[in-house]
C-alpha cells in the first residue's frame, strides 16, 4: 500500500526505535499490588484543583488516516471545491501530503496516530499554560495552549499549528485554535482540507487515570457546509517517554511523483 | 536558473540566508504586545526588569519566561577562550573546511536541530530566543523552530549508553538558586557554533542557570569532549527577558529550497582583492560601536587593526578576521558580510557600515 510505504520510509529514516528512558518507572503513579500502573484509578488533579491531564497519551488507531471514519452520512458535508480536492488527494494516495515534506501535521491531525506510525503526545500542564509535546511522523514539535486569559491575536500570521487558547469547562480542557495557514490536511488517507478560516475546538476529558477522550469540532466555513465533530479515545502510556523524531528525507519527496 | 557569479555581493547574499534564517520568529511575532500577566511593572506600565526574581510555589527560583540569549562571541566561535593547541588539529581543520563552504552543511541550512548549540547560539537578530516552562518535575525549553528539550527533575539519572539524538537527554537538579542541567547522548552531527567546531558522541554538557533578577538570566555552559578538546571549558551566556511577547512558529523546511544556490568558497574573496595603499588602510584602525544597537542586545563592536600591511576586523571579540579590499573603502571578510568605511567632509573616517541583505548597519567610531 502506497500510503504505508511513505510512512515507513520516514519512520525508518528517522530511526527512533531505540529511544531512552522508555522503561523508566514514573514516580507518583497509582499502581496495583503487582506494581503495574493502575489505569482505572481515579483521574488525578493538579494543585489548583483542575483535572491533571499530564502524561504520555496515544490515540486510538486510524483517526490519523480518516478523522471522519465514525461519522454517519450527512454529518460531514464538504463544499464542492473541497470535495474535489479531497477526492484528488485520496486518488493520488496522499503523495501531495505536506507531511511528506517534513511539515508539521496540522491540527487536529497532530494528535492522532496510526499503527504504522505510532506517535504519542505528551501533555505538560501548568495553571496558565498547557504544552503539548509531539513526536509526529515528521519532526518532534510542540504546541502551546494559553490559559492566562488572553484573546486570540488580531490578524495573526498564518501558521501550520495555529494559535491556541484554552479554558476549563467542568472536567474538560477546551482548546480553541485559529490562525491556520490553510495548507495542513485534517487527516492522511482522506486528505480532508483545511482553510485559513478554520476554527478547531478540542475538548480533552480524562475519564480515569489511564483513559482520555478527545472531542473535536471543526468549524471551517471555507471548506465545509457546517461544523462537524469527531471523537477519538486515548490511552495512557505509562512509564515511558516520547522518542525524538527528525525528518531528513524531505529531499526525497520529488521521487514520490 | 540563475547562475551565481563569485563576487562579493553574491557571497554576501548567500551568507545572509544563513545569518537571517532564525529571524522570522521575531519579525512577525504574534501576541507580540500582549502584556504577560505576573510581570512586575513600573508606574509607566513597563516591565520592571530589576525586580526580584520570582519563585514557584515550591520555593524554587522560577525561570519561566521568554528569553533572548546574548552570546555574540561564542555563537561564532565556541572555542574563543581555548588556546590553539587545545583543539585537535582534525577538528580545527573540519571547522575551517565548513567555514570555507559557507556553512552550507550547517544545521540551519539542512533544517535539522542545532543540538547543544541551542544553549550557546544567539545572534543580534533574535535567533537566540527560547521559552522556559518550569514545573516541579520537568522543565521544558521551547524554541521558535519548534524543537524542544525536556529537562527531567524527577530524580532519574542519565543513561550510560543512550541512543544518540539531536537534542540529547537532560536531567536537572537545584544547587541553592542555580538550576544545574546535565546532558549527554548527543549525536556527532551537530556543530557547536556557526564556524563549525565539531564534537563527538562523548560530548557532555553542563549548564548552570541563575536568575539574578526578574529580567536577567545567567547561563554558564561547560562543554566536555576530551578526544576533541584538551580540557572542559565554560562559556558565559547572558539572556534578557523578552517581556510581553511570544514565540512564533518557524518551519525551516518551508524555506529549504535555496540550498542548491549556495555555491562558492570563502577563499574566493582573496581572488578579487584590490591593492590599497598602507597609509590609507592604517587610517581605518579603531573601535566602532553599533548605533543604535540592534534588537535588545548589547551593541556590537568592531575593532579594526592593521599589521604587516594587512587590515583585520574583530567583531565582538570573536577573533581577528582578515579584510579583503574591494575598493579603497569597501572590504569583505566577516563570513561574507561586507563593510564600508565612511569619511566626513574633512576626510576623517567617522563610521563603519556593516552591509547585510536586510540593510546597512552603522557603527560609530569611538577612537
Amino acid at each position: 500500500m502506497r500510503l504505508l510505504s511513505v510512512f515507513l520510509a520516514i519512520f525508518v529514516t528517522v530511526g527512533p526505535m531505540a529511544g531512552q528512558w522508555l522503561n523508566y518507572r514514573t514516580p507518583g503513579v497509582p499502581r496495583t499490588a503487582d506494581g503495574k500502573v493502575n489505569l482505572s484509578a481515579p483521574t488525578p488533579h493538579a494543585p489548583d484543583g483542575k483535572p491533571d491531564l499530564s502524561g504520555v497519551w496515544e490515540s486510538g488507531d486510524e483517526y490519523f488516516l480518516d478523522l471522519a471514519k465514525d461519522l454517519k452520512p450527512g454529518e460531514l458535508a464538504m463544499l464542492p471545491w473541497a470535495k474535489n480536492l479531497q477526492a484528488e488527494r485520496e486518488g493520488r494516495d496522499h503523495r501531495d501530503d505536506p507531511l511528506n515534506r517534513c511539515m508539521p501535521p496540522g491540527v487536529p491531525r497532530i494528535n492522532m496516530t496510526t499503527a504504522n506510525a505510532p506517535h504519542p503526545l505528551k501533555i505538560v500542564q501548568t495553571p496558565t499554560l498547557v504544552v503539548l509535546l509531539y513526536e509526529t511522523s515528521a519532526n518532534s514539535t510542540f504546541r502551546q495552549v494559553f490559559l492566562d486569559g488572553r484573546a486570540f491575536p488580531k490578524d495573526p500570521q498564518p501558521t501550520w499549528l495555529g494559535y491556541s487558547i484554552g479554558r476549563w469547562e467542568g472536567a474538560a480542557l477546551v482548546v480553541d485554535t485559529v490562525g491556520f495557514n490553510g495548507l495542513a490536511w485534517v487527516d492522511t488517507a482522506k486528505g480532508h482540507p483545511q482553510t485559513e478560516s478554520a476554527r478547531v475546538t478540542e475538548r480533552f476529558t480524562r475519564r480515569d487515570f489511564g483513559h482520555m477522550d478527545l472531542d473535536i469540532t471543526i468549524d471551517d466555513p471555507g471548506a465545509y457546509e457546517k461544523p462537524w465533530r469527531a471523537k477519538a479515545p486515548f490511552h495512557l502510556l505509562a512509564d515511558t517517554d516520547l522518542i525524538e523524531t527528525y525528518c531528513e528525507n524531505e529531499k526525497d519527496h520529488e521521487h514520490e511523483k | 536558473m540563475q547562475k551565481l557569479v563569485l563576487k562579493a555581493p553574491k557571497i554576501t547574499r548567500i551568507l545572509t540566508i544563513l545569518i537571517a534564517a532564525p529571524a522570522p520568529g521575531i519579525l512577525h511575532a504574534q501576541w507580540i504586545n500582549y502584556p504577560t500577566p505576573g510581570i512586575p511593572r513600573g508606574p509607566n506600565g513597563h516591565p520592571n526588569l530589576t525586580a526580584p526574581a520570582p519563585r514557584t510555589p515550591d520555593g524554587k527560583p522560577d525561570l519561566s519566561g521568554v528569553w533572548n540569549r546574548i552570546s555574540p562571541k561564542y555563537r561564532v566561535n565556541i572555542a574563543a577562550d581555548l588556546k590553539p593547541g587545545e583543539v585537535q588539529p582534525w577538528a580545527k581543520g573540519l571547522g575551517q573546511q565548513r567555514t570555507e563552504n559557507f556553512g552550507k552543511d550547517g544545521m540551519s541550512a539542512l533544517c535539522l536541530p542545532a543540538g547543544p548549540a541551542y544553549s550557546t547560539d544567539a545572534d543580534s537578530t533574535g535567533g537566540g530566543m527560547m521559552k522556559i516552562v518550569e514545573t516541579p518535575g520537568l522543565i521544558l525549553i521551547l524554541n521558535p523552530d519548534l524543537t524542544y528539550r525536556q529537562i527531567h527533575l524527577d530524580g532519574r539519572t542519565l543513561e550510560t549508553s543512550p541512543n544518540p539524538s539531536w537534542m540529547g537527554y537532560s536531567v536537572g537538579h537545584w544547587e541553592a538558586d542555580a538550576l544545574v542541567v546535565e546532558s549527554f547522548g548527543f549525536n556527532d552531527r551537530t556543530w557547536l557554533d556557526t564556524s563549525g567546531h565539531p564534537h563527538t558522541e562523548a560530548l557532555r554538557m553542563t549548564e548552570r542557570y541563575r536568575r539574578p533578577n526578574f529580567g536577567h538570566l545567567d547561563l554558564d555552559v561547560t562543554l566536555q569532549d576530551p578526544t576533541v578538546y584538551a580540557r572542559p571549558w565554560t562559556v558565559a551566556v547572558r539572556a534578557e527577558l523578552a517581556a510581553d511577547t511570544e514565540l512564533l512558529e518557524y518551519v525551516c523546511n518551508e524555506n529549504s529550497g535555496d540550498r542548491e544556490h549556495w555555491v562558492g568558497k570563502a577563499s574566493d574573496e582573496t581572488k578579487s582583492e584590490v591593492q590599497v595603499a598602507p597609509e590609507i588602510l592604517s587610517k581605518y584602525v579603531g573601535a566602532y560601536v553599533e548605533q543604535p544597537k540592534l534588537w535588545r542586545v548589547v551593541p556590537r563592536v568592531v575593532e579594526i587593526t592593521f599589521s604587516d600591511g594587512v587590515l583585520f576586523g574583530d567583531m565582538d571579540a570573536r577573533g581577528k578576521e582578515r579584510q579583503f579590499a574591494r575598493s579603497e573603502t569597501s572590504f569583505s571578510g566577516f563570513a561574507g558580510l561586507a563593510i564600508e568605511f565612511v569619511k566626513n567632509s574633512q576626510g576623517v573616517v567617522t563610521d563603519l557600515l556593516v552591509k547585510h541583505v536586510s540593510g546597512d548597519y552603522r557603527f560609530a567610531r569611538q577612537r
